[in-house]
């Protein structure tokens, strides 16, 4: 199930509202296990069996862990933390990445390996990394155990954050699941948070996708260099409408819900550094590799080769996380490349550019890497990188270039406005102060038209993806 | 402050509640008159479906068709849409003065199909002009309304193109077979009212304009001057196919009926007797639902005899789509029988029919190019065979156009 669909808005929240706050208060973790289970069968009826099994690993994992700790039993501990490592990764590798490398393998050695061919499970990666991140926080001691199973199955399954994170680690809701107020401001900022994210991906993200659909499906000889430009534009903006939107949805239906799950995305195309980019894109995978792995393997306390091997490392994952296919990864090296470089080389330089500078140079690069993201194909990446630089299409411009701009650019300008922060910060400083009741009832008419729209919009819904379902 | 709270918590959940609630108050529909289509119906559950994934998706479909008034939503986000100066709509480009042009979709149909079609025709048209001779066997091709009407799509459009399949079909076609792309006599009265706004058909003029081109270019009949026709507007009230996908509310439509000045002895037999009548109108039939085009036959069928009082001894066989339904009045002077025969209707080979029809004189073939590429059922057209399977009864509902 997704929240952009009419059966999430009046059909699952609805119940899930009404029987959260109308039952008693000790079902609340009950009643949120239940239906994320329901929430995720809905889609995957049959790969449910996989997270309840990732589940009871990990609960058990952490308790051996937790008891080992107890008793001094360092091996013992270690050992619980490996168990869970392994069967998390070992469900990732089977179902993601079994055929990718018995693909590579099969290319290397000539010998003929059988496929998988299994459907990816929805959200996969997100709730391995989360029941992991479990176990070794109490291996670490930074999370006390959790010993109802119910609310350990309740933080694993909870649906706003299921199938596309942000990855919560444990130790920062750990207090939540037991504690959690639910309170009326905390609920209205939710709705608020909620709708927006409803908003960026249904208003914003699914009909600017379409530019990028059409001129994606182009082919590289019809392109023109305009035209490449502007669905670059149109990916960019639309993979950031798609997953903030996502992820805002995801804190807003927490809010609802009592929770505060920590930020995602902080307008990350106003950086003006690639290594400031990933501080403000996914901030919580990003979060999840350091302290997971680029810290453990030392970080940057074990000399400058070192940290260069470790941030390769970190960046071949990161990559590679993204999806089973070679584009990811090569995805991933070059930002590795790039923040090995800006790190070490390029830093003193940037520092002394003007910001605007810097804006277009972070830009850049982003957009070039969502040209190497956006295609499965290496073939088809070139091919539309050579449109872009090197007139290899249709030339400049032609018609079809004046009638998408024609017909997309005011979209595409309301996206490039809404992806930046100042128009929010103008507005609320000069017309909608905080603590007044003008901002309050602005709030309330925003929702109501935010609302209304996304219903039309889902309704006549045609075109309805989601990019980050993949990963 | 805190109220302010309370009544945008209550209203949030009003709004979730009121169209939940609706969800099931409101009785399902069965038909969309406006979209033209069956809308999906609450599935059954059972586990095998859920399992397989099948009934969560025919729920979700079964949730938006019958969504609480759906037609009103999609009209808003059409309107929105709009507003923010979007050109197409659900593969629709809303062009100028208030035209509705659907795209060519060149995914809407493969290459292989099309390919295919090609084949079938050609073979069949090629045997024809050797059975029947030169100049009795031809061919139109109508273009889409994109193609025709360029001039209203909007600014910077690309007009679509269908040289490959045109090109295609000259080549292969023997020189004794005449064939005619309508593109150019079409677009040459592009300014005129040749397509309906808001229907993906041509008008009664665009087929009047077509006639006389084909008879100018054949010589199979007499070309006569517009004021030979009694127009009658039948309905000013259309609105069409192009309509029900975009909902964007222009201008409605106007039919046009182009009498011509001797109707009687008229008479249409369809599907052999299935239904008779002395005439090729049907004002009641089109009136029931949105499709005002309708009037023209009342509906698409596998065969339509018409037989008229022309006393030219000529008879015609005419392979066709809906396109020729507003086409065939003018034919009536022409010739003393005209079978239709749709083959998206029916399976009879076409050796099958030549046989029953032996006193053919003229065959003739109108296609809009697209619905032609699209077409899966032409490989009949190349069954000349005169022994085959018997006619099996297609099921017209799960054809809707």
């Amino acid at each position: 199930m997704v929240f952009s669909s009419l059966l999430f808005l009046f059909r699952f929240l609805p119940v899930m509202l009404a029987a959260y706050y109308i039952l008693p208060k000790r079902c609340r973790n009950l009643v949120l296990f239940v239906g994320s289970l329901f929430f995720y069968a809905w889609g995957e009826p049959v790969y449910v069996v996989l997270i309840l099994f990732s589940t009871l690993v990990d609960y058990f994992a952490g308790r051996a862990a937790a008891y080992c700790r107890e008793n001094r039993k360092r091996k013992g501990a270690a050992a619980a933390v490996i168990v869970s490592a392994v069967v998390n990764l070992t469900l990732l590798g089977v179902f993601k990445y079994a055929d990718f490398f018995l693909g590579i393998f099969h290319r290397m050695t000539g010998i003929g390996a059988p496929a998988f061919s299994l459907p990816l499970p929805i959200g996969i990666s997100f709730y391995t990394f989360q029941t992991m991140s479990y176990t070794i926080d109490v291996y670490r001691g930074q999370a006390k155990v959790q010993k109802n199973l119910i609310s350990f199955g309740a933080y694993v399954a909870l649906f706003p954050q299921l199938i596309a994170g942000p990855i919560v680690r444990y130790k920062d809701i750990a207090e939540q699941l037991e504690h959690r107020k639910e309170t009326l401001s905390l609920f209205c900022r939710g709705i608020v948070r909620f709708m927006t994210g409803l908003g960026k991906k249904v208003l914003l993200a699914n009909p600017i996708g379409l530019l990028w659909k059409e001129t994606a499906g182009m082919g590289a000889s019809d392109l023109t260099t305009v035209a490449a430009w502007l669905g670059i534009v149109a990916f960019t903006l639309q993979i950031y409408f798609d997953f903030s939107g996502y992820s805002d949805m995801a804190l807003g239906l927490g809010s609802m819900f009592g929770f505060s799950f920590p930020e995602n995305f902080n307008y990350p195309y106003e950086s003006k550094s690639i290594t400031e980019f990933w501080r403000r894109w996914h901030i919580s995978l990003g979060t999840w590799f350091r302290e997971y792995v680029y810290i453990p393997l030392g970080g940057n306390r074990k000399g400058t080769g070192r940290q260069i091997l470790n941030l390769a490392i970190v960046w071949l994952l990161t990559g590679l996380w993204h999806g089973a296919y070679l584009n990811f990864v090569l995805w991933g090296i070059y930002y590795g490349i790039i923040l090995i470089l800006e790190k070490f080389f390029w830093k003193r330089i940037l520092d002394k550019w003007p910001d605007f500078l810097k804006h277009i140079y972070t830009m850049l690069l982003v957009m070039l890497g969502w040209a190497l993201f956006a295609w499965q194909d290496m073939a088809d990446s070139i091919g539309y990188l050579k449109a872009m630089f090197l007139q290899a299409g249709a030339g400049l411009a032609n018609g079809q270039t004046g009638y998408l701009l024609a017909s997309q650019g005011v979209l595409l300008l309301i996206g490039l406005l809404a992806m930046l922060s100042w128009p929010k910060r103008v507005v609320e400083r000069y017309l909608l102060p905080e603590h007044t009741a003008r901002r309050e009832i602005a709030c309330i008419f925003y929702i109501m038209a935010l609302f209304v729209a996304c219903v039309a919009m889902l309704v006549n819904a045609s075109y309805n993806p989601f990019l980050y379902f993949r990963f | 402050m805190r109220k302010l709270q309370i009544s945008m918590i209550l209203l949030f959940c009003l709004m979730l509640a009121a169209c939940t609630l609706a969800t099931f108050l409101l009785p399902d529909k069965s038909y969309s008159i406006v979209e033209n289509r069956r809308l999906q119906q609450k599935p059954v559950f059972t586990e095998k479906k859920f399992l397989k994934g099948k009934y969560q998706k025919k729920y979700e479909s079964y949730l938006n068709d019958q969504f609480p008034f759906r037609d009103r939503w999609v009209d808003l986000s059409s309107l929105m849409q709009r507003t923010v100066g979007n050109k197409e709509i659900n593969g629709v480009y809303i062009g100028k003065d208030g035209y509705l042009l659907e795209k060519n979709e060149e995914a809407a149909f493969e290459k292989k199909q099309a390919e295919e079609n090609i084949e079938h025709l050609s073979f069949f048209l090629n045997n024809m002009a050797q059975s029947y001779g030169k100049g009795h066997v031809s061919c139109l091709m109508v273009p889409s309304k994109a193609q025709a009407l360029s001039n209203r799509l909007p600014a910077f459009a690309p007009v679509p193109e269908n040289k490959d399949v045109i090109t295609a079909l000259q080549r292969r076609l023997s020189p004794s077979v005449a064939f005619m792309d309508l593109q150019e006599t079409l677009q040459s009265h592009q300014e005129e009212y040749i397509y309906y706004r808001t229907d993906h058909h041509w008008t009664t003029l665009g087929a009047y304009y077509a006639y006389r081109a084909w008879a100018e270019a054949t010589g199979q009949a007499v070309p006569r001057p517009l004021e030979h026709y009694g127009r009658e507007t039948a309905f000013t009230d259309f609105y069409g196919t192009t309509y029900n996908k975009a909902h964007i509310r222009g201008k409605a439509d106007r039919v046009e009926l182009f009498h011509v000045p001797d109707e009687d002895g008229i008479h249409i037999s369809m599907d052999d007797g299935e239904t008779e009548g002395d005439s090729l109108y049907f004002p009641e039939e089109a009136r029931k639902g949105f499709n005002r085009y309708n009037v023209f036959f009342s509906k698409n069928t596998f065969k339509i005899d018409v037989t008229t009082k022309a006393g030219t001894g000529k008879k015609l066989l005419l392979i066709k789509d809906s396109f020729a339904n507003c086409f065939v009045p003018f034919l009536t002077e022409d010739y003393d029988q005209i079978v239709m025969i749709d083959y998206r209707y029916g399976k009879l080979p076409i050796g099958k029919i030549l046989k029953e029809y032996e006193d053919i004189t003229d065959i003739l073939v109108l296609f809009n190019t697209e619905k032609f590429m699209q077409n899966t059922k032409l490989d009949r057209l190349a069954d000349i065979r005169t022994e085959g399977s018997a006619m099996e009864k297609f099921d017209p509902d799960s054809f809707l156009e």
